[in-house]
């Protein structure tokens, strides 16, 4: 009860300082968003800025664009998108080396309250080493380059396996869930596999099992619901916990021949 | 003082004893039919003489309300340490029987019910403990096994003595333990105040000279009563009872008690109408709070610590009235409600790891109204007919978010309350002539399934080793009850005998389901309360006081039952055949009394339950007392040892592999005043 508190209470200061911060730049605050970066596309006297629900991590996030005129400072309603992440690596001794990450494009025919949804899936945090960049491409022509940070969760969203069978290699996101709770939870995966460093699909024809574990006590949990393909690589289903404290969801994925590809990857989920 | 001696013949009646110079001729009287079907067992003080049942019921002025109950020919107790031992009533547990003080109801906080309500009651708050079984069970509440109702003890208005009172201490070698009791009675012509204190702690017990450790206990009991005489016949009274129990060890148990608390209240009014027809009323509203907190810090072995308290809060109220209808015709009626709100949790703390937390009791409320009524018709003077009714509307819901959701794991939606109607109609003949009575009765009841059967999560059972699972989609238990009764009374010996026969339909036990983990730590599995089609508990009791010489008094009662299910399987937590012989000895100042317990071995046991077979036992225990007149008051020595041959054994219902107390040597003194 008093955990389930402390995240609502801190998840209402994180709405409301999110909520306030963004009051005074523009008319129309995006609610329940943080402005995570913004950039002008040169040459087209447009501002793109970048929201996300919560501050960006390592994992599966999901974005959302919007466009203003520099001029009128007001927003583009017809503004269509398309993004590309790009993480740039300063390489020791050696020419800086860029690579992407999977990420889901821009949908405009989803764009809701002037802001068009896309999701990008973040393989490591900024570091030392590496930073991030979103390029948005605005209605196919200008571009602009929109510095990001993110960061790596207390406990990871993300893990990429190999598969035993062929190699292949596949990137595994959690989708983030709002809140845990005691009970009947949504558990929901992305899955892309990599083709090289900057091209990624979606994976849509495996097949998920999961096994929720309490490794402090050695017990799992009973009913849950295996997540199946929806769209885009999404895999849907319903993880149930039977208590407060440090879960492990262990996943066993089999190929679309039915091969195994992983059994012993897993996300840690504590609450 | 007359209404407590006419309690008192109503014992000898229960047990058939032939006085009777009771039972008027032309009305029928609640005794009529009660004296067959309900037994009271008169505790409180201020009875005056030797009385050898009420000794043989309460060994010694400290006995606790489990000695007492323990020696009802019904009853068997469910025992987990040393302290807070459960009533069984002919094979029927906590969740099938009815169990109020005075009619309110109470129920205990605890998810493994290590505090079921007699728990919270000393002898020194009861004026009786009275026990029906079948055609009359069902006045207090909707059951299938039978009822005990522990009536309060009250002041007494226009006493003799403006202050009068007793105190009592014992000492107990075995366990060190030490039991002590003041009451105390201030009664003016129209107001009255009644005071009883009890404190008692013991320590581990030796058995076979060895400690056995977990066995300890302490607690404090208070209770006050104040009885004001509106107009003649008319009493207001208000009861508050306080009782605190710590540090308990529960030897049967991975965990002990930190602590059980219980605040209890009621106001009352009671009225005796001149009226013929109308000759009694009474009305009480109640209420009463209990936490409850389990303690595993003292264990040596415990993998991972864990906080689980309990809560228990009950408001309730009733009305009762008897009516003489016509000269023939006794009504009586009663109608009650409560609403019992529990709620329990687990969290446990593993190392270098984010505690875990749930709710083991889902804030569960219960909301419960009912209406009984009740008819003895007197045919002759040989013949009363007795026919009786309950209906009661149940409703239970889980009340929070978090309880709502937890259980979703198992697929339950619990967003409805849980509504049922529950129905209960009994009926009965007796009859009376000359040195012999009996009476027959059949009845049909049904009772309301538990908080731990509905909502119940991840209930760990020490007895079989198992994790529970509540089923919010149980039906209700029902069952179909006999029973006869046969008494033969000459003077100086009374005997009696009673059978009964228990068909039970929709039966609730838990189903082990192998694809669910087991949360516990070394638990053997997961099982979900589910119900078989039905199961059977029959039996009998024998009751026999006679007096073998002017001054040797034999009370001796026997008790059997026999507990079948769906495949004609042994049910679990059944006691074996038991006799129970107390042999008194009266001569002026001083008695001596000798007991002598026998159980013999349960063989029949429940594998479903890893129910394990217990051996044969006999005890003998022997008691003295010498009594000194001083001036107006009366000292009383006592010594006694429990347990004379130091026997190592243990009673079929008790849990784990664990002993009961070895030769115990005590000593008390108790002055009355």
């Amino acid at each position: 009860m008093k955990n389930i508190l402390k995240y609502i209470t801190l998840v209402s200061f994180t709405i409301l300082s999110a909520a306030c911060g963004k009051n005074e730049e523009i008319t129309k605050t995006p609610i329940n968003k943080i402005k995570v970066g913004e950039a002008y596309a040169l040459g087209a006297a447009t501002k793109i800025q970048l929201w996300a629900d919560a501050d960006l991590n390592t994992g599966y996030n999901k974005l959302y664009i919007s466009a203003l005129d520099s001029a009128s400072n007001q927003q583009k309603a017809d503004a269509t998108f398309s993004i590309k992440p790009m993480m740039t690596m300063n390489m020791t001794g050696g020419m800086p080396m860029t690579h992407s990450s999977p990420f889901e494009q821009a949908d405009a025919s989803a764009k809701k309250d002037m802001l068009t949804p896309a999701a990008a899936i973040f393989s490591m945090p900024t570091s030392d080493s590496g930073s991030w960049k979103i390029e948005v491409t605005l209605n196919g022509g200008k571009k602009a380059i929109i510095p990001i940070i993110v960061k790596q969760p207390t406990e990871s969203r993300l893990t990429t396996t190999t598969s035993v069978t062929d190699n292949s290699v596949y990137m595994v996101a959690l989708v983030p869930s709002v809140a845990y709770k005691v009970g009947s939870d949504d558990f929901e995966l992305q899955i892309s596999k990599k083709i090289d460093g900057n091209t990624y699909t979606a994976a849509n024809d495996l097949t998920v099992e999961i096994t929720p574990e309490m490794p402090d006590m050695g017990h799992g949990s009973p009913n849950n619901v295996n997540p199946v393909f929806t769209k885009n690589g999404h895999y849907k289903g319903k993880v149930n916990f039977t208590m407060t404290g440090y879960w492990k969801v262990n996943l066993k994925i089999k190929d679309g021949q039915g091969a195994l590809v992983s059994e012993d990857t897993f996300f840690k989920i504590t609450f | 003082m007359r209404f407590l001696k006419y309690i008192i013949i109503g014992i000898f009646l229960s047990l058939g004893t032939a006085s009777n110079g009771l039972a008027q001729e032309c009305c029928p009287t609640d005794s009529i039919y009660k004296r067959l079907a309900l037994q009271e067992v008169v505790i409180t003080e201020n009875i005056s003489g030797d009385n050898a049942l009420l000794k043989f019921y309460k060994s010694t002025k400290t006995s606790s309300t489990e000695d007492i109950l323990a020696r009802l020919a019904a009853v068997n107790l469910i025992r987990r340490g040393s302290y807070a031992m459960e009533p069984v009533i002919r094979g029927f547990s906590a969740n099938q029987t009815s169990l109020t003080l005075d009619g309110i109801k109470i129920f205990g906080a605890c998810t493994d019910h290590m505090d079921p309500p007699t728990s919270y009651v000393e002898p020194s708050n009861l004026k009786s403990i009275q026990l029906a079984t079948s055609a009359m069970a069902s006045k207090f509440g909707s059951n299938i096994g039978g009822s005990l109702n522990l009536q309060l003890a009250q002041a007494q208005l226009g006493t003799e003595k403006p202050v009068s009172g007793m105190f009592t201490s014992s000492y107990s070698l075995a366990s060190q333990s030490t039991n002590n009791a003041l009451e105390l009675n201030y009664g003016a012509k129209k107001f009255g105040l009644r005071f009883s204190g009890v404190y008692r702690k013991a320590g581990n017990y030796l058995a076979n000279s060895q400690e056995v450790p977990f066995t300890q206990y302490q607690k404090v009991n208070f209770s006050i009563n104040a009885k004001y005489m509106l107009k003649e016949n008319s009493f207001l009274s208000l009861d508050i009872l306080a009782d605190d129990g710590w540090d308990i060890g529960y030897a049967a148990l991975p965990m002990d008690v930190a602590f059980a608390k219980a605040k209890i209240y009621a106001l009352s009014f009671k009225s005796y109408p001149k009226n013929k027809a109308f000759s009694y009323f009474e009305a009480k509203v109640y209420g009463n709070n209990i936490i409850h907190s389990m303690d595993d810090t003292k264990r040596p072995l415990t993998p991972m610590h864990m906080d689980m308290p309990g809560w228990s809060d009950t408001y309730g109220a009733y009305a009762e009235t008897a009516i003489n209808w016509n000269p023939k015709n006794l009504l009586t009626i009663r109608t009650d409600g409560y609403s019992n709100l529990t709620r329990a949790e687990m969290t446990m703390y593993p190392q270098n790891s984010a505690p875990m937390f749930m709710l083991t009791w889902p804030d569960v409320r219960n909301t419960t109204a009912g209406l009984y009524v009740n008819n003895d018709y007197l045919l002759n003077k040989k013949f009363t007919y007795n026919l009786n009714g309950r209906v009661d509307y149940s409703r239970s819901k889980v009340t929070s978010e978090t309880g709502r959701t937890q259980l979703e794991v198992f697929n339950y939606n619990v967003d409805n309350a849980r509504i049922k109607i529950l129905k209960n109609l009994n009926t009965g003949v007796s009859y009376k002539s000359g040195n012999f009575h009996s009476s027959v009765s059949l009845g049909y009841s049904e009772r309301p399934s538990s908080t731990n059967e509905l909502y119940g999560f991840y209930l760990f059972n020490a007895y079989d080793g198992y994790d529970y699972i509540g089923n919010p989609n149980l039906k209700d238990e029902q069952s179909l009850n006999a029973e006869l009764n046969l008494g033969y009374s000459i003077k100086n010996t009374a005997v009696n005998i009673s059978f009964f026969n228990n068909e039970i339909q929709n039966y609730t036990l838990g189903k082990y389901h192998p694809e669910i983990s087991v949360m516990t730590i070394g638990g053997n599995g997961t099982k979900i309360y589910e119900q078989v089609a039905n199961a059977n508990l029959k039996g009998l009791e024998i009751g026999l006081t006679t007096a073998l010489l002017k001054n040797l008094q034999l009370v001796s009662n026997a008790r059997y039952t026999k507990g079948t299910d769906n495949d004609n399987k042994p049910l679990p937590l059944i006691s074996p055949l038991k006799f129970t012989s107390s042999l008194r000895y009266t001569k002026s100042k001083f008695s001596l009394q000798a007991e002598n317990v026998w159980a013999s071995a349960q063989n029949h046991v429940s594998a479903l339950v890893n129910e394990k077979t217990t051996p044969a036992y006999t005890l003998v225990n022997l008691r003295g007392t010498y009594t000194f007149k001083v001036k107006q008051s009366k000292l009383e020595l006592n010594a006694g040892v429990e347990n004379l041959f130091d026997t190592y054994y243990q009673d079929h219902l008790d849990w784990g592999n664990i002993p009961r107390p070895g030769r115990n040597v005590m000593a008390g003194v108790s002055y009355v005043f």
